[in-house]
């Protein structure tokens, strides 16, 4: 599998991951490798149907966390509402 | 002595829930530092070891918790930077349904970070060292957990399993590791790494042992959309008289095996042969390629699942004046391992290779389903190693592909979305060695009863206590 260094800075954008330097070099080798691995697998015929797993229950309102307790958990929270850095200048 | 036992004498009044909490306590205290097998240890079970209600079914029975599973208002880490002062709101549904039964939970365990590892040192924080030999791993990601059930730190642990994580570490350290059919134990508060596979499990130093927290804490949730209506009857099934089944060997994991490893397998084969079983060799011709797909599954699940850490609603949050760099160096803060897993799991999600990747590793799931959906048209059970060799040491797996191998007899299973137990079987040098056994879908009562069947058989002679018990 080829992987570029501009594939790997496409995915680290996609993923909103910020490697350093060092962590770039390190990783194109180990992604390559990983691929080239996994690539191994043959290709099959679609075996049996894919089972229905689970159900949805019925959307009945129940408790949920309150709200304050939401926002303690937050890093930044102001007037009832999460806090964030601003998205465009 | 086993939880069944000090339950029993829970019971019958001989000692009181405070005494159990504090004589483990103090062995966590002595030995611990040692280990590592703790991040963090419950400050009010002493507390609660005296308001626990003596007549409830498993009041004082302490337990350890995988540090993936929500304790409410009990700091929770996932083994990541990124959760490092987390305190749930809320508690996981299977932490609940043992809290509701009188145990007591005694800490959090150490894991590889998020799950995503086979030795604990992943974990953010530091490495956990295994009982039988300091300079050796426990295995992982639940490496924590079974590390603290083999040095009787703690009578019972609860993991989590998505290709191995209770199963190999169990074997590592000696111990019991059960995981469970998918579905069968609830999912609410495990915090998701692969959620198709993630599976909550027990460990611990015997089948009885098992039996009782899979009892408390299995059944329909629905709060987890893939939570199963198959209530637990695991003590009730081990009451049961066994007649011998048929065992299948699985031909896929004969070879490539260390001589304990080996010799073990052997052994065992004697014993169920005594007992009057049948056993057969049989083929599960996609095992050996099982690890491949299963490294394009989870990766691809754990980069939707850990999407969720951005720094805004909780959590570890980076410094810095725009949103998308803030977000960015905030999960920079993952460990290497994760930022492995989730770039893979981009990358065969994203546009042009999506078919080329997951959906070919879908298909193969399904035929490695249906393949043992078959197999057990032919036996009852399969019979495995749980690894091809004892547990390694520190730093020994520098090659992340290495590490992945470990996992090679375990991932078969997950995909399958059977249930699987790892049970101690011998000793290589004076390192445990774990054999494995997976059962048809929904029977994971027939696993405990088979591998009780062993226990008595063998009369624990693959039980050793390293560092020596509790009572």
């Amino acid at each position: 599998m080829e992987l570029s260094p501009e594939l790997l800075r496409k995915l680290e954008t996609l993923a909103k991951i910020r490697l350093s330097p060092e962590e770039e070099a390190l990783l194109l080798q180990d992604l390559k490798r990983i691929l080239d691995f996994v690539d191994a697998l043959p290709r099959v015929e679609g075996g049996e149907a894919e089972e229905a797993w689970g159900r949805l229950r019925e959307d009945e309102p129940r408790p949920s966390l309150p709200q304050e307790e939401a926002l303690a958990l937050a890093p930044e929270a102001e007037d009832g509402f999460f806090r964030v850095p601003p998205v465009l200048e | 002595m086993l939880a069944h036992e000090l339950r029993a004498r829970l019971a019958r009044k001989e000692l009181s829930p405070k005494e159990v909490a504090e004589a483990y306590l103090k062995r966590v205290q002595a030995l611990d530092p040692g280990l590592g097998a703790f991040l963090t240890l419950n400050e009010r079970v002493l507390e609660e070891a005296e308001r626990v209600d003596p007549g409830l079914p498993l009041a004082g029975l302490p337990v350890a918790v995988k540090d993936n599973i929500v304790t409410k208002g009990l700091r929770t880490t996932a083994g990541s930077r990124l959760l490092e002062t987390f305190i749930p709101p809320y508690e996981a549904t299977a932490i609940a349904r043992l809290r509701a039964l009188g145990a007591l939970v005694l800490g959090k365990t150490n894991l590889d970070e998020f799950g995503m590892g086979s030795s604990t040192e992943h974990s953010a924080f530091f490495p956990t060292k295994n009982p039988f030999d300091p300079g050796r791993v426990p295995g992982g990601s639940s490496g924590g957990s079974a590390a603290a059930v083999a040095a009787d730190l703690v009578p019972l642990a609860l993991g989590s399993d998505t290709g191995g994580s209770v199963r190999q570490p169990a074997a590592f350290c000696g111990v019991y590791g059960l995981k469970p059919t998918y579905g069968r134990v609830s999912r609410y508060g495990l915090i998701a790494y692969a959620s198709s596979l993630d599976q909550i499990g027990p460990l611990a130093r015997s089948v009885r042992d098992l039996a009782l927290l899979m009892d408390a804490m299995a059944g329909f949730d629905p709060l987890d959309a893939t939570s199963l209506d198959l209530p637990p009857r695991f003590q009730e099934a081990l009451a049961e008289p066994l007649s011998p089944l048929r065992l299948g060997v699985v031909r896929e994991a004969l070879s490539g095996n260390s001589p304990g490893v080996e010799r073990a397998l052997g052994e065992a084969l004697e014993v169920f042969r005594t007992l009057g079983f049948g056993i057969k060799e049989v083929s599960w011709p996609t095992l050996p390629l099982a690890l491949n797909a299963y490294y394009i599954l989870a990766p691809a699940e754990a980069s939707a699942n850990l999407a969720r850490y951005d720094g805004t609603l909780y959590g570890y949050r980076a410094e810095g004046e725009e949103l998308w760099p803030v977000v960015e160096a905030t999960r920079g803060r993952f460990g290497l391992e994760v930022k492995r897993r989730i770039l893979v799991g981009t990358f065969v999600l994203s546009s042009g290779y999506y078919e080329a990747y997951y959906a070919r590793a879908q298909a193969f799931r399904r035929r490695l389903r249906a393949e043992a959906k078959a197999l057990f048209q032919e036996v009852d059970a399969l019979l495995l190693p749980t690894t091809p060799h004892p547990a390694f040491p520190l730093g020994g797996r520098p090659d992340p592909l290495a590490m992945y191998r470990e996992d090679l007899y375990t991932v078969g299973a997950s995909l399958a979305g059977l249930p699987a137990l790892s049970f101690p079987a011998g000793f290589e040098g004076h390192l445990p060695v774990g054999l494995q056994l997976v059962a048809p879908w929904g029977q994971d009562e027939r696993l405990l009863r088979v591998a009780l069947a062993f226990e008595e058989a063998t009369d624990r002679a693959f039980l050793r206590t390293p560092l020596g018990e509790a009572f």
